[in-house]
């Protein structure tokens, strides 16, 4: 009975299913790709090593990007030797540890929140100011952040003292991506010159039905007015080297030439269970509250773009709103940021203008291809969601004074109303910059 | 006060300040030192005299005893007088199991009869004049026969059968015996009939009562056994009285009242016993039929004791051996200063002569008007025979005639009134059998406190005990425990005994059993129902408990130590089912197993925070928990196992056990795969 029983729970270890042998639901940021174990767990027998290198491969970039205030080198110096006895910074899961749903809290963490204490106990010395306070509050308040300190630290603080809640200058990037294709040295520009199609310039096969919907939605896209025939997507080429038509194209042929936008998606969390292998993600999945209706919808590119219309306009708002049901989705059509949003489309107001829920979430950002300076929409929603102080250079301060926008985004109460009204948190981060101004200036004067 | 005191002294008064009881220091003071500087005197080489002696060995580590016999043999087994007589046993068998112990201590005077008692000055003096100190006497006299007042009954050849005198005249005499009579168709007169009846001697049993055995059995039972005896070529005259005994010196012939004669050349009288009564009565103590004692077995004077047949105790003379065992042990006890009462004895009754089972036991008068009782009949091929006497679901009474292998256990539930269940009466009703085939006798699963031998009173745990210390047959038991040496009938139960397996002993550890069977329950029941243990919520403590099942190195510790614990665990299987495996004894692997199973439950606590996990882990936590549960219920049962009724008893630890062994089945296979998993991924 007994060796029965081991041969069958041999079984389940090594076949695909391993259901069994998770030890606890994963945290928010893993949950769609639980059932994908060789995703972190990349070699059996593995041990720490590969589960560091599987964290390092995902998020280790992100780390890079954002100047990791508490980076693995910190705690590898010799001088801070001591510190790794306290905690062992060097490995990601000894302050995130998976599948520990009793102990997750906040952004992953799972040891308690006053962690800082280890080696910041003595504080106060440093900064009087810091007298008193909890340790809890460090991160909880929205001063500090263990590993993004981009916008939080102090001299950047400084600079942007004092400024008006809402900038003069609206700084939205316009996309740009059609004007510089022709940069491109990958861009199969022989094939598909840069010159507008109209619907009778379909390449489509003959065998292949032309719908003529179809190619009047094609037709009135940047896809045609670039040149992009049919063919560009429709036909894909195999192992075998042969090329077929294919009726449902998937985000590989998105790749071909939106490579950064499709990375961006399987990074983010539409598109991480492909990348891992799994089925698409479906709304039913999720743990925030999404639209009943749209339960069994499978995420791919086309899901917010459509196939042929590809109407980014669409894909801003309305395609996020057929399933996210929370209520910060919910207050958004009744926020002012719809309103600008609205004035926009309905060309009130001028491009690059209006608030929809991608210029938050899907922020456009300059990024570097091929040499050249692109500005393309960042689909990995991820980099700027959690916490949400990462958002402050990336998005709010694009329109908003830093000080306004650290309070909107500690206040939950605005986050659940779609910033439809003032703050109603104060974050003390600006006003203990004010006073070691002001100090400064008095010492500078004593000086005198 | 002496030097060699003193020690006891003080613990006696710390004692005495704990328990608050100054008359109990006082009392054992006087019972250690001062009761036993002159010697105690038994009076009487019976079984229950050498049964006295023996008890009062155990029991005392200090004081002399002198024993006095008016027999010229040495201590024979009087019980066994009819067998010896019917040529069953030799004398060597007679005597082996009335040897005294090798002590210093005893001296013996055998054929030397005491002829009175001065309790003034507490001495007796012997046939020569010889005069004997004592601190205590026991009386220890038995019974005579009792002589009925006939005419002729001074004739020659007219024998009483009662010791071995009598024997030697009646062996003498059945070699030439043509005709010979019994007077008197009790147990004692049926064997008598039998053993003379061997060389073709045409033998008579004449009997005043309507039935054979009638004190013992009823009507039913009495016919069958009077068919039987008739088949063995024995006459029988019921409802008979003697009129006078005919002859010219020799007996030669009977008359009866009914005015027919019988011719013989023979007669022997079983006509009942009278206790010896005449030594006490001279010496002036208190005597009845017996004399009289009270519940440590006392007499008026309270430095004599009486025991045996010789004795009344409340009233009531016993016949048979077994309360006199019971006396002399609680008369031993009382010499020792330990608290023991005597209580009075049910009286059961098995003859083993005929070659037919004949059993009675308890009250088994008619049922009465009132109701109360019940009885069940059964009867079967071969004049198989059986009832049983109940009274509100309890068995008060049983007879049987035939053989019956319940009746041991039928005797310990009318001794200790265990309660019967409806279905075992309706079974007794259709198959005769109380209890369902494969529990029936299954001595091993008795509580330890039941009587397996009826005569000497030796319980199935010391049986067991002595099972343990290394007896392997039924004649090492027997001189271990006088088990099986007096009637013999309980052998059956001992070689059961020796050929099943060896019994746990409940009393072996019962405490640590139930103790650690209970912590192990509740730590259990806390994993199940109590909030699981908090992981810290701050980094600011003393000690990060948590850190036990956040860090790797003390998660390998604490989880291999389960691995080590889990297969100590095993030990007890090991030496249960193997024989290769012989370290120890089954009921200190027991105790073990449950203390480690306690340590387990603990080490599941310390790793795992009884944060149960999912999947796997989950499994194996309540593959864990299921197996710890199982075994704290079956340890904590175990413990008080033979508090119940033997066959529930049996039956709950069975299944119980089961469960316990099934609920670990799953264990291995999980626990591996747990360990293999934590360093797969």
């Amino acid at each position: 009975m007994t060796l029965i029983f081991s041969i069958y729970l041999a079984f389940r270890l090594f076949g695909d299913d391993k259901q069994l042998y998770s030890p606890g639901e994963m945290t928010h940021g893993h949950h769609q790709i639980e059932m994908s174990c060789a995703t972190c767990h990349t070699d059996a027998f593995g041990g720490g090593p590969v589960i560091q290198d599987s964290c390092v491969n995902c998020h280790g970039e992100e780390l890079k990007q954002v100047d990791d205030s508490h980076p693995k080198s910190k705690f590898t110096d010799p001088r801070n030797i001591s510190r790794v006895k306290e905690l062992d910074a060097r490995l990601c899961i000894t302050c995130h540890t998976e599948h520990k749903t009793e102990i997750t809290g906040k952004m992953g963490l799972t040891i308690p929140e006053d962690f800082c204490f280890k080696c910041h106990q003595d504080i106060a010395d440093d900064r009087p100011s810091h007298a008193g306070m909890d340790f809890v509050t460090c991160s909880t308040s929205g001063c500090h952040n263990y590993h993004d300190n981009k916008a939080l630290y102090e001299d950047f603080l400084e600079k942007h003292i004092d400024e008006k809640n809402h900038l003069a200058q609206v700084k939205v990037l316009q996309k740009s991506m059609a004007n510089d294709l022709a940069m491109l040295e990958q861009y199969p520009l022989e094939k598909y010159p840069l010159k507008q199609l109209t619907s009778s310039d379909t390449d489509s096969p003959i065998k292949v039905k032309n719908d003529p919907l179809i190619t009047e939605d094609w037709s009135m896209t940047a896809h045609a007015q670039a040149g992009v025939n049919c063919t560009a997507c429709h036909e894909q080429k195999m192992e075998s080297g042969e090329i077929k038509w294919i009726n449902e194209p998937d985000h590989n042929s998105c790749k071909t030439c939106h490579t950064t936008e499709v990375k961006g998606f399987l990074e983010g969390k539409h598109g991480m269970r492909l990348n891992a292998g799994l089925t698409p993600m479906k709304p039913s999945l999720a743990r925030i509250p999404m639209k009943s209706g749209a339960h069994d919808k499978e995420l791919s590119c086309t899901s917010c773009h459509s196939s042929h219309k590809f109407d980014v306009k669409h894909a801003a708002v309305e395609a996020c709103l057929t399933c996210h049901d929370d209520k910060h989705s919910l207050a958004y059509k009744d926020s002012p940021h719809f309103l600008t949003w609205h004035k926009e489309v309905t060309g009130r107001s001028q491009p690059g203008t209006g608030v929809s829920c991608s210029t938050c979430h899907m922020p456009r950002q300059m990024q570097k291809i091929e040499g050249h300076s692109l500005v393309l929409v960042e689909h990995n929603q991820n980099l700027n969601l959690r916490p949400n102080e990462k958002m402050l250079r990336s998005v709010c301060m694009n329109c908003h004074g830093l000080e306004f926008a650290i309070d909107s985004l500690a206040d939950n109460k605005l986050i659940d109303n779609n910033f439809s009204s003032a703050p109603g948190v104060h974050v003390e981060s600006m006003d203990l910059v004010r006073k070691r101004l002001e100090q400064k200036k008095r010492k500078e004067g004593d000086g005198l | 006060m002496a030097p060699s005191i003193t020690p006891l002294f003080y613990r006696g008064v710390w004692l005495a300040l704990f328990f608050g009881n100054m008359n109990r220091l006082a009392q054992k003071l006087d019972n250690t030192k001062k009761c036993f500087e002159d010697p105690v005197i038994v009076v009487g080489t019976g079984p229950v005299g050498i049964k006295f002696i023996r008890s009062f060995l155990e029991q005392n580590d200090d004081g002399d005893v002198i024993i006095f016999g008016n027999e010229p043999w040495e201590p024979y087994n009087r019980v066994k007088l009819s067998s010896f007589f019917a040529g069953q046993l030799n004398w060597d068998e007679l005597v082996k199991s009335q040897k005294l112990p090798q002590d210093s201590r005893i001296s013996v005077h055998f054929n030397c009869a005491i002829k009175n008692i001065d309790t003034e000055y507490k001495k007796v003096t012997d046939d020569d004049g010889n005069n004997y100190f004592y601190s205590k006497l026991i009386l220890a006299t038995g019974s005579s026969p009792h002589i009925p007042n006939i005419p002729g009954i001074d004739l020659d050849n007219i024998f009483t059968f009662r010791d071995m005198s009598d024997v030697e005249g009646l062996l003498a005499r059945r070699t030439r015996s043509r005709k010979t009579v019994v007077i008197g168709g009790g147990v004692l007169g049926i064997e008598a009939a039998k053993a003379m009846a061997r060389l073709n001697t045409e033998v008579s049993i004449i009997d005043h009562s309507t039935g054979l055995m009638s004190s013992q059995l009823d009507e039913a039972a009495s016919e069958i056994l009077h068919e039987y005896i008739l088949s063995e070529g024995i006459k029988v005259y019921l409802d008979q009285a003697v009129k006078q005994f005919d002859g010219d010196k020799k007996v030669e012939e009977i008359q009866l009242r009914d005015g027919r004669t019988i011719s013989c050349d023979t007669v022997i009288l079983t006509t009942g016993i009278k206790p010896n009564i005449d030594l006490a009565r001279n010496a002036r103590l208190s005597v009845g039929r017996g004399i009289r004692v009270n519940d440590a077995m006392q007499t008026s004077d309270k430095h004599v004791y009486a025991v045996g047949e010789c004795a009344e105790h409340r009233g009531k003379v016993y016949g048979v051996v077994k309360p006199g065992y019971e006396q002399a042990k609680v008369a031993a006890y009382h010499l020792a200063g330990k608290r023991a009462n005597y209580s009075g004895s049910l009286a059961g009754t098995q003859i083993k002569v005929i070659d037919k089972s004949v059993f009675s036991i308890g009250n088994i008068d008619d049922v009465s008007a009132v109701g109360l009782e019940k009885e069940y009949i059964y009867r079967g091929d071969n004049n198989l025979y059986r009832r049983i006497i109940c009274k509100s679901h309890r068995i008060v009474g049983a007879i049987s005639v035939g053989p019956w292998s319940e009746l041991g256990r039928v005797q310990e539930f009318v001794l200790n009134k265990r309660f019967v269940s409806p279905f075992a009466l309706k079974r007794f009703k259709n198959t005769g059998k109380l209890w369902p085939e494969e529990d029936s006798g299954n001595i091993a699963q008795w509580p330890a406190s039941t009587v397996v031998c009826n005569c000497t009173g030796v319980t199935r745990g010391q049986l067991t005990q002595a099972l343990n210390s290394g007896c392997t047959s039924i004649p090492q038991l027997s001189e271990k425990t006088g088990a099986s040496s007096v009637c013999g009938s309980c052998r059956p139960l001992l070689s059961q005994m020796l050929s099943g397996s060896p019994a746990a002993e409940p009393a072996a550890g019962s405490g640590k059993l139930f103790v650690f069977g209970l912590l192990t329950l509740a730590v259990c029941l806390m994993a199940l129902l109590l909030p699981r243990i908090p992981y810290s919520d701050t980094v600011q403590v003393m000690w990060q408990w948590d850190s036990l099942w956040r860090e790797n190195l003390f998660k390998q510790i604490s989880g291999y130590t389960l691995v080590v614990l889990t297969i100590i665990v095993l030990f007890l299987s090991l030496r249960r089912r193997t024989k290769y495996f012989s370290i120890l004894s089954f009921p200190v692997w027991r105790i073990i197993h449950v203390i480690v199973g306690f340590l387990t439950v603990v080490g599941l606590a310390v790793h795992s925070g009884f944060y149960l996990g999912n999947g796997l882990n989950l499994y194996l936590a309540g593959s864990f928990v299921a197996v710890l549960l199982a075994g704290a219920i079956s340890s904590i049962f175990v413990a008080n196992e033979h508090k119940l009724d033997v066959s529930l008893a049996g039956k709950i630890k069975n299944k119980l056990v089961w469960v316990h062994v099934l609920t670990f089945w799953p264990l291995p296979a999980l626990l591996a795969a747990h360990i293999l998993k934590s360093y797969y991924f």
